[in-house]
């Protein structure tokens, strides 16, 4: 082949230049030890690096969920641990050996006030916040779960233990378009078992824009013109027409919520005055802990995939009555011991047999805080599992996007040297021609 | 029996010769460097004796006349140009693509910086917080600014590709079509020129170096043939006339250079943001086939029988949108990874506003900055109602367990919306093509991974354009470039050759001295 000069010098400052390029990556190799720095540089391993950093931050987000979960089920057992001591005191302690059915009134006043000042204690141990968080609220962590009535029961989030009845202010409750409605605390028994249902039918029986109350079918009729808003939707309830025999006070009813928006059309669940107290005293909130969460649209997760951290105050203190009509729960039945002890024509008997009732109830407090415990261990295992995850993924991760020191400074030093190589060939190639040995 | 001074003659011619020879020798030295330069050489022959075919003629001395130069010529092999040419638009479609691909990697090729996929994992992790503390106003609050951020980098990447396609237009208009344009309009005229020089005998062979360059630079846009034919301009002197056709995918030939009159490229773009390729006469109308060349095309248009050179790249990048075109193009354009963002967008929008309203209420979290339509990663926005909402607005859970108490935090909803980060969900396009089945964060690194991979593959097939282009250009200048050894050589020889000559004609004059004065004087 027929070289020439030009084809030569070309050639060589092409080549020079591939191999200072080399040098360039090389060398940023060395100093970042990066593996790569754009995705195209290695498609695959930029993917699983991808994927890597992802469970990464996941297994932290667990972490934290369950480091969360741990000190406030650990706070829930302090005072669930408190809780039980208490009523022991009361139950198996020295205390109600002093009863005797002929001790005196004083006597059994002096022991009535201890059993009052133990309820309290139970009360404020079962209010206990964790951040701002009360515990033992079930699904409602924000108001303090347990109150006592006038008349010195226990109410659960405004819910007569014993009863399941509807003690707030609000009275019964309902949703309907959108809205939430409230129909006041003297008219939730008379409003027991009535559906909300909103129109917009200019056919309807009712009139547009106005309410009609059918105490026959129990239905509460709301006929409103599309583009009616909340305060629309109160004024007809407030304005309803009545039709049959039905003595309420309407101006208690309210609507909630943003009072411009639109209504929407529909029905609402059947107002009710009591509440199921074993639903409320099984609800669940769920953290995500990586176990795998499956949560259907309606919301109803899978128990085995996520850790329940509720602990609805009514499921270890006792809801509901028993069979002789004694109530299941701590609180009432030490305050019915009191009253009892406090009570002139005192019954020792009476006492003996809550005694016992109360003993009852000790034993599923105490297989509470046990149950606690197997919880708390739980999690405790969780995190070691996700901080040994999580020292796998970083070892992964480095092993995916980064370089061994000694062989990227290696490759370097190596193609330094082939660099030098080039340059000092340079002089060699550009090399004299004929024209230089012509005389 | 020839003429007493005939010999002086040849040596001229001789002289004649040589002198030009070491001029041409010095003008290659001189052009060594200059770019499309093709070495030349003087093409001399040797003349022949007349005489033989007289009628008195003698054999006895049918002596050659000395040299005569015919003319200058180049040395180049044609069959090396076309395949410089061939490969030429190789380069340029890859080229342009490359281009194009460089541009996008700046957007999405990073393997350090993957803010998006992060951001998701943010907002992933304060729906846990909320998951946690599900009417905490604070935390909502949180949420929707984490949920900004990701709307935020939705219409920041949408940007950013728009920039690139932006980029890619004007590289395509004003850069590539502008210059074959140019390039198509220099060779007519130089056609014109090189034409009327050779019918007074020059050959103007640097302005065919001129012209061969302009060949060369117009082949990198899309792929050419070069048509030469021989017309006779009376007289008897024929000059050569040269055309340059397109070839197109299906073989059809368009002609966009016959000799003096030329066509122009023009770019339009449809309603539906396709670009299209036009031709038209030098005067502006479109080429319909009425005039110069074998011509069959409708409008002028003939986009889709561009499949090499630059234009086919940028055609591609501009056009291409893959799994998103119907009927489905092979190529990934821009045009692909912004429709991407877009279903990504539309998906995390539909999923979290499904997943938000109740089955009495629609509480959309996300809207189209105009509330109607399609939502795409340009456009997608908080919704009014959310942006407004002071307090609680995500649904944390769809539940009536306790009708009356509300169930102010079960989050089993939020729960329900982190579960869906994690869930295959199926991604499509607006017609509703599958584009692609897993996560977010998976969808996210795939347009990472694809690019990268794009790139990756199109870099490979540029760099074996590249060398293959090299090759063929090493083998031309090979044929055709200067080589200073030669040339030395050359002159020295030349030199020789002009030494030799008027050593020649000395000898003939001492011989000429010697019948002239010397002779008939014996004795004297």
């Amino acid at each position: 082949m027929r070289i020439t000069n030009g084809m030569m010098t070309s050639k060589y400052s092409g080549n020079l230049n591939s191999a200072m390029s080399a040098l360039d990556y090389y060398n940023n190799r060395a100093t970042t030890l990066r593996k790569f720095d754009k995705v195209s540089e290695d498609p695959v391993s930029a993917a699983k690096a991808f994927r890597l950093r992802r469970s990464f931050y996941e297994n932290e987000n667990y972490h934290n969920n369950t480091a969360n979960s741990e000190n406030q089920i650990l706070t829930a057992e302090t005072s669930m641990r408190s809780i039980n001591t208490l009523v022991q005191e009361v139950s198996s302690g020295d205390l109600m050996k002093a009863v005797t059915s002929t001790s005196g009134q004083d006597e059994r006043n002096i022991i009535a006030s201890k059993i009052r000042k133990t309820m309290d204690a139970i009360v404020a141990s079962a209010n206990a916040q964790y951040g701002d968080k009360y515990i033992f609220g079930g699904s409602d962590t924000t108001q303090p779960p347990l109150t006592v009535s006038e008349d010195g029961k226990l109410l659960y989030r405004g819910v007569d233990v014993d009863t399941g009845k509807l003690v707030n202010e609000d009275g019964a409750i309902t949703k309907a378009g959108g809205f939430k409605i409230s129909f006041g605390e003297d008219n939730a028994q008379n409003f027991n078992g009535y559906t909300v249902n909103i129109i917009d039918d200019a056919a309807s029986s009712v009139p547009v824009g106005e309410a009609g109350i059918e105490t026959g079918s129990k239905t509460i009729t709301v006929n409103l013109p599309t583009g009616a808003t909340g305060q629309d939707l109160q004024n007809a309830l407030q304005t309803a027409t009545i039709n049959g025999a039905l003595t309420v006070d309407l101006s208690k009813i309210t609507v909630s919520g943003d009072l411009t928006k639109e209504v929407n059309t529909g029905t609402s669940e059947p107002i009710s005055d009591t509440v199921d107290l074993k639903a409320l005293a099984e609800e669940a909130v769920y953290i995500d802990l990586g176990l795998g969460l499956q949560v259907g649209a309606a919301g109803d997760v899978n128990a085995q995939s996520a850790f329940n951290v509720a602990i609805p105050a009514i499921s270890f203190l006792g809801y509901g009555k028993d069979a002789s009509g004694n109530s299941n729960n701590v609180y009432n039945l030490l305050g019915e011991m009191a009253k009892e002890l406090e009570k002139e024509n005192y019954s020792y008997d009476r006492v003996t047999e809550l005694e016992n009732t109360l003993k009852g109830q000790e034993t599923n407090l105490l297989s509470s805080v046990t149950e606690l415990g197997v919880r708390s261990n739980f999690l405790i295992s969780s995190k070691t599992r996700l901080e040994d995850a999580s020292f796998n993924i970083k070892v992964q991760i480095n092993e995916t996007e980064y370089l061994d020191a000694s062989e990227a400074i290696m490759d370097f030093k190596l193609q330094e040297y082939i660099y030098n190589a080039a340059l000092s060939m340079g002089s060699k190639v550009i090399q004299p021609s004929f024209l230089d040995f012509m005389r | 029996m020839r003429s007493t001074f005939g010999g002086f003659y040849v040596a001229r011619s001789g002289l004649d010769a040589a002198r030009s020879n070491i001029e041409t020798t010095g003008n290659n030295i001189t052009n060594a460097n200059s770019i499309g330069y093709t070495r030349q050489r003087l093409d001399t022959y040797a003349v022949g004796s007349y005489r033989g075919t007289m009628r008195y003629s003698t054999n006895a001395s049918n002596i050659g006349e000395g040299v005569k130069i015919s003319g200058t010529s180049q040395i180049r092999d044609p069959y090396l140009d076309v395949r410089y040419r061939a490969e030429s638009a190789k380069l340029g479609s890859t080229g342009a693509q490359s281009d194009a691909l460089a541009d996008l990697g700046y957007v999405f090729d990073s393997a350090t910086e993957t803010e998006f996929d992060t951001q998701f994992s943010d907002f992933v992790k304060q729906l846990q917080a909320l998951a946690e503390s599900p009417s905490d106003p604070v935390t909502e609050n949180i949420v929707k600014t984490s949920a900004t951020t990701i709307l935020q980098l939705f219409r920041q990447y949408a940007s950013q590709l728009n920039t690139v396609k932006g980029q890619t237009q004007t590289e395509f208009t004003d850069g590539a079509v502008k210059t074959a344009n140019l390039a198509m309009q220099s060779i007519a005229e130089l056609n014109k020129s090189i034409r009327s020089a050779n019918i007074s005998g020059n050959p103007a062979l640097e302005l065919v170096d001129e012209r061969n360059t302009l060949v060369d630079q117009l082949s990198q846009y899309l792929n050419v043939e070069v048509t030469t034919k021989d017309v006779d301009v009376g007289s008897g002197v024929t000059v050569q006339e040269m055309s340059i056709n397109f070839i197109a995918s299906n073989g059809d030939k368009f002609n966009l250079v016959n000799n003096d009159k030329y066509r122009q490229f023009e770019v339009t773009e449809t309603i539906n943001g396709k670009f299209g390729l036009t031709l038209t006469e030098s005067d502006g109308s479109l080429v319909d086939g009425s005039d110069f060349g074998s011509i069959s095309l409708t409008g002028g248009d003939f986009t889709n029988q561009v499949k090499s050179g630059a234009f086919y790249g940028y055609l591609t990048m501009l056009n291409d949108k893959g799994e998103f075109d119907t009927p489905q193009t092979t190529t990934r354009g821009i045009g692909y990874y912004h429709e991407m963002l877009d279903s990504i967008a539309n998906k995390f929008a539909q999923v979290l506003n499904d997943a938000n309203s109740t089955s009495d209420e629609n509480k959309p979290l996300f809207e189209a900055s105009t509330p109607g339509d399609r939502i795409t990663a340009s456009n997608i926005s908080i919704s009014n109602a959310w942006t407004n909402s002071t307090g609680n607005y995500i649904t944390n859970s769809k539940k009536s367990l306790s009708p009356g108490l509300g169930n102010g935090d079960d989050s089993s909803n939020i729960l329900y919306m982190i579960s869906q980060f994690k869930a295959d969900l199926e991604f499509t396009s607006e017609v509703g093509t599958d584009v692609f089945k897993g996560s977010f964060q998976e969808c996210i690194s795939n347009i990472s991974t694809t690019l990268g991979l794009q790139i990756k593959g199109n870099n490979r097939i540029h760099d074996t354009n590249k060398t293959n282009i090299k090759e063929v250009n090493y083998q031309r200048q090979s044929v055709s470039g200067v080589s200073l050894d030669e040339e030395g050589i050359n002159l020295i020889m030349y030199n020789q050759s002009l030494t030799a000559a008027s050593r020649f004609m000395t000898t003939l004059d001492e011989a000429l001295e010697t019948i002239v004065t010397r002779m008939g004087v014996v004795g004297r």
